[in-house]
Formats: structure tokens, sequence, C-alpha cells
């Protein structure tokens, strides 16, 4: 197993989190938006 | 489904959007240590594009049946809700549609086009019939959000767009499937590796792993963008008319369910 696979599973790991914090992010202004009412 | 009780226990976000996070980063370490080259293709290291790819097409036409859904539901009821559901699940059809494009336009290249060992211009768009399909289905989707944008009456958009979106998830099935898989056409594309399990079952794993995360995305998406969508209705309403509190009632309902 060659370390560019690891390098790119490292990126894809980071590309994962990225995103799942960013919908997390969403996800609490959207709340935010709900609760102005 | 998200109960009040674990999305307490969750610090206010549904335990499944969490569970989103361990599965997509083990799709995303499992497809290059676990999931080895895949022989019988020709790039066999590029096959695992297929733990994108695959499940991006496959959602984007679930999505689109969805929108078909509430579409339907919408010309049955006549609730302006469905029509916003309905819209924002062709929204995630037609995103994931484009991302099964720019991931099988990188699988033609890799698998049939030299990969590497050609110009990095070359390669992307053969005209295969999956990738002319799938264009289509886009060009279908997109004139979808066109058709929208061009009527100002809420009710007649609504309708408008419902009989459209009926007519594309039709479609779809079709221009996925069927035309590519007549004898004129010759697809290149792989065939059976799902439904004749050609996957080994570490491929078997990874992708439905990624099948299930990419699911979970797709839906917490629709469910942030519906919910925006009524929070915004219901702000309006208040703004412009402040003794509707009745009305705003009868709008509100919790977004559960796709």
């Amino acid at each position: 197993m060659n370390i560019e696979l690891f390098i790119v599973a490292g990126v894809s790991l980071i590309a994962v989190g990225g995103l799942f914090f960013y919908m997390l992010r969403l996800e609490g202004r959207v709340k935010d938006l709900e609760n102005r009412e | 489904m998200p109960t009040q009780s674990n999305k307490q226990a969750a610090g206010g976000v549904a335990l499944w959007k969490w569970l989103l996070l361990p599965i997509m980063g083990a799709v995303a370490v499992l497809s290059y240590l676990y999931a080895g080259p895949l022989p019988g293709f020709q790039s066999p290291e590029t096959a695992r594009i297929m733990f994108w790819h695959v499940p991006h097409a496959m959602l984007s036409m679930v999505w689109f049946f969805t929108a078909a859904f509430y579409s339907f539901r919408f010309l049955r009821r006549g609730e302006l809700k469905d029509d916003v559901r309905a819209s924002k699940a062709a929204e995630v059809g037609l995103l994931l549609t484009v991302l099964a494009t720019v991931t099988g336009a990188v699988f033609s290249k890799m698998q049939w086009e030299g990969g590497l060992n050609t110009p990095w211009y070359y390669g992307y768009w053969t005209w295969d019939a999956k990738q002319t399909a799938i264009l289509v289905v886009i060009l279908i989707f997109s004139a979808y959000f066109g058709l929208r944008s061009s009527v100002d009456e809420p009710r007649r958009r609504a309708r408008l767009a419902a009989a459209y979106a009926l007519m594309g998830a039709v479609l779809v099935p079709v221009l996925y499937y069927t035309l590519p898989h007549l004898p004129i056409f010759a697809t290149q594309h792989p065939e059976g590796v799902i439904a004749k399990q050609r996957m080994s079952p570490e491929y078997r794993l990874v992708f439905w792993m990624s099948t299930l995360g990419f699911l979970g995305i797709s839906a917490w998406m629709y469910q942030l963008q519906v919910r925006f969508e009524f929070a915004v209705e219901r702000l309006q309403l208040r703004r412009e008319s402040p003794g509707t509190e009745a009305r705003i009632e009868a709008v509100r309902r919790p977004v559960t369910e796709p």
C-alpha cells in the first residue's frame, strides 16, 4: 500500500469533516431563523 | 426518525445527522485503505470512483421521484407546501446529477480514454450513451427551474412545475437505464457491477456505506432547504399582516419527514 493512498484518504477525510461541519453551521442558521418567530 | 429525546441528547441536532460523520469518514478512509484496485476495470485503482459516482446517480433518481411524489400530492391536495417540497427535492436531485456527471467524466478519462497517459484536457467527454443521457437529465431539470422562475403567480407556477416534474421523473429511469442499453447506442459503461455482484465483498461494504451516507447528506440538505423556505414564509406572513397569528399556526408544521 503506497503513501499516495494514505494522502488521498487523509484529504478525503478532511473534506468529509469540512462538509459535515459546514452542514452543522447551516443547521444552526436555519434554527436561528425558525426561532426568530 | 428524529425524536425530541434523541435531538436533545445530540445537542439539538438529530442523531441520524451525527451518524453521517463516522459513516462518511469511514467511506473516505476505507475507499483507499481497505477496498483495493478492482480487477476487470481498465484502470483498477480508479474504479474506486464508483463509491461516489454510482450513489450520486442512484440517489439523484430517488430525489427526482421524491419531487414527483410531492408534485402529485400538490396536484391532488393543492397545498403550496407540497410544491416547496417538490422544488427542493428537484434541487437536491439536480445537484446529485451534476456530481454524477462530473465524477462520470473523470471515470471516462481514467477508464476509457487512457487516463494519465493522455493530455490533461483529453477524455472527459466521449458522448457515450449514458453520459449523453445524464446530460439530457440535467437539461430537463434545469428547464424545470427555468419554468418556475418564469411564472410569478404561485399557484400557477406550482401547477405547471408539478406537471413538468412528473413528466421529468418518468423520463429519468428511461434515460438512465433503458435508452443506453439499446443495441443502437452501445454504451461503454460497465454493466451489472451492482446487480450482478461484480464487486468484491470489500467494495460492496464501502459502496453501500457510501450510498447510505450520501442518502443521509442529501436528506439533510433537503430538510434544511425546506425548513428554511417555510421559516422565511412564516416571517414574511408575519411582516405583511401583523394580525395573522392564527394563519401562521395553520401553516406551521414541523418538517420531520422527507
